[in-house]
């Protein structure tokens, strides 16, 4: 590992680690955060008002995204964070809630998720464990196949798809638009992407899955990982522009590795 | 900070520090392979008992799920038709490979001759029907696009149906055409696509430390 590398993680992981503490602390002391704004957001904000009134479920769901095995999705833990925070937003509410996941151990992660906010909401007999379904395992395809037959068979207020559903979402989310069911829909996979901005009536595009969760729960740490994403970026394009002008000027201190 | 006052309960910190403990050996294993023999070696043994756990908990998942299912069936719980075709999936596969065992001496089952023919003659149509389906999936979600005026959706739909009409057959004698879109996938595309990889890195990255750290427990049911 050349010195450039070892150098970018140190710096990656000094930032992701120390700045959402001094974010948090100037945050907490008053200092006032201008956010982005998440137009998909209000869509969901919206939907967890009427979900309390209507008594209808707001579905959420981590998408087919493995959690285990050789590869991990991290849309998926995007995907499980939102979730917590959508949960625990409909159980302070008194909304109901239910879920659908593709992968064995992000299952059992929504199910305790789900019900823990439920508990602390103090309406722990509210929680329906039958509601928390666990449709395929790696199988993109048969998720996407469950979720659009529930779609179909069961009333929700709206639906929360936030991870990693492959080449398929197509097939969820146009059986949820014809349900004339309000999605919000997000993903990193450009051909996810394409059916969630032609379906959903909010998309959540790349990192954005990742800010999502300090809007539904704005606390100071939160709002600080949305500012310490900002910061990492600014970090990643000073990288990319240095690296440009030492590879241009032939200066070969720093090549990676890879490189060469 | 209520994320970290969390911490103080034991039956919290002690699941927590096992994750972040195990989590933090095996990325730095990953990041600087071959630098420790302890840490690689370290690693490696989580891994493996990684594998174990999740056998002994498929084991019990495939258990409390046949014996569910089973229950379901006997007393004629709603929907208990659905049962069937779960329960034929867990005793199916077992019989292939059991019959590949005792007919063709084979250990592993997808080599098995009966296992090619289920895959080839049944999960393969079924797969690619749904797949199918996606092309009138396509096409209707178009069409409600259109007219309802979503812009955002009408941009995907026009670039989509460009490149679509572009990639023609006859139009591949148009002078420049072919060039043009070349360059616009090389580098109209390709810079978004890498920006849209490079913020999700940025967002996974930080996502991972918490999780590491202990800040976020999406994977504790407590």
């Amino acid at each position: 590992m050349s010195l450039f590398e070892l150098l970018i993680i140190f710096l990656l992981l000094t930032f992701a680690i120390v700045l959402p503490f001094i974010y948090a602390r100037l945050v907490t002391g008053g200092r006032s955060i201008e956010r982005r704004s998440l137009p998909a957001l209000d869509e969901l904000n919206m939907a967890l008002a009427r979900a309390a009134e209507t008594g209808q479920p707001i579905h959420i769901s981590p998408g087919a995204g493995p959690l285990h095995g050789a590869t991990v999705a991290p849309e998926s833990f995007a995907g499980l964070m939102l979730s917590q925070r959508v949960a625990v937003a409909a159980a302070r509410r008194g909304a109901n809630v239910s879920a659908s996941s593709g992968d064995a151990v992000a299952h059992l992660a929504v199910r305790g998720t789900v019900r823990v906010a439920y508990r602390n909401a103090g309406y722990a007999e509210d929680y329906r464990p039958d509601s928390i379904r666990l449709y395929a395992d790696h199988d993109p395809l048969a998720f996407a196949a469950g979720v659009g037959a529930r779609y179909a068979s069961e009333t929700v207020e709206a639906s929360v798809t936030v991870g990693d559903f492959g080449d398929t979402y197509l097939l969820l989310g146009e059986q949820g638009r014809q349900y004339a069911i309000p999605q919000v829909a997000g993903t990193t996979n450009p051909a996810s992407l394409a059916g969630a901005i032609v379906t959903a009536n909010g998309t959540l595009i790349g990192e954005e899955i990742y800010a999502a969760e300090a809007y539904v729960a704005p606390t100071p740490l939160g709002i600080a990982r949305l500012l310490t994403h900002d910061a990492i970026r600014w970090l990643l394009i000073a990288i990319l522009i240095i690296g440009v002008v030492l590879m241009s000027l032939d200066v070969r201190v720093f090549e990676p590795a890879s490189f060469r | 900070m209520r994320e970290l006052r969390l911490l103080r309960d034991p039956k919290r910190l002690i699941p927590i520090l096992l994750g972040s403990v195990a989590g933090i050996l095996v990325l730095a294993n990953l990041l600087f392979p071959q630098q420790s023999a302890a840490v690689q070696s370290s690693s490696a043994e989580l891994l493996r008992w990684v594998t174990v756990v999740a056998a002994f908990a498929l084991l019990v998942g495939v258990t409390n799920v046949v014996l569910q299912h089973l229950r379901r069936l006997l007393k004629r719980e709603g929907q208990w038709a659905y049962s069937i075709p779960l329960l034929l999936g867990f005793i199916i596969p077992p019989g292939i490979a059991l019959y590949g065992y005792l007919a063709e001496s084979r250990t592993n089952v997808p080599s098995s001759t009966l296992f090619q023919d289920m895959v080839q003659w049944v999960y393969t149509p079924l797969s690619v029907s749904l797949l199918a389906l996606l092309t009138f999936f396509a096409i209707s979600a178009t069409i409600h696009a259109i007219g309802s005026g979503n812009r955002e959706a009408i941009v995907v739909i026009v670039v989509a149906v460009t490149l679509l009409v572009a990639q023609l057959p006859l139009l591949a004698t148009v002078p420049y055409l072919g060039a043009a879109i070349s360059w616009i996938q090389n580098y109209v595309a390709l810079a978004g696509l890498r920006g849209l990889v490079f913020g999700a890195a940025i967002g996974a990255i930080v996502a991972s430390v918490r999780i590491l750290l202990g800040l976020d427990r999406p994977y504790l049911d407590r």
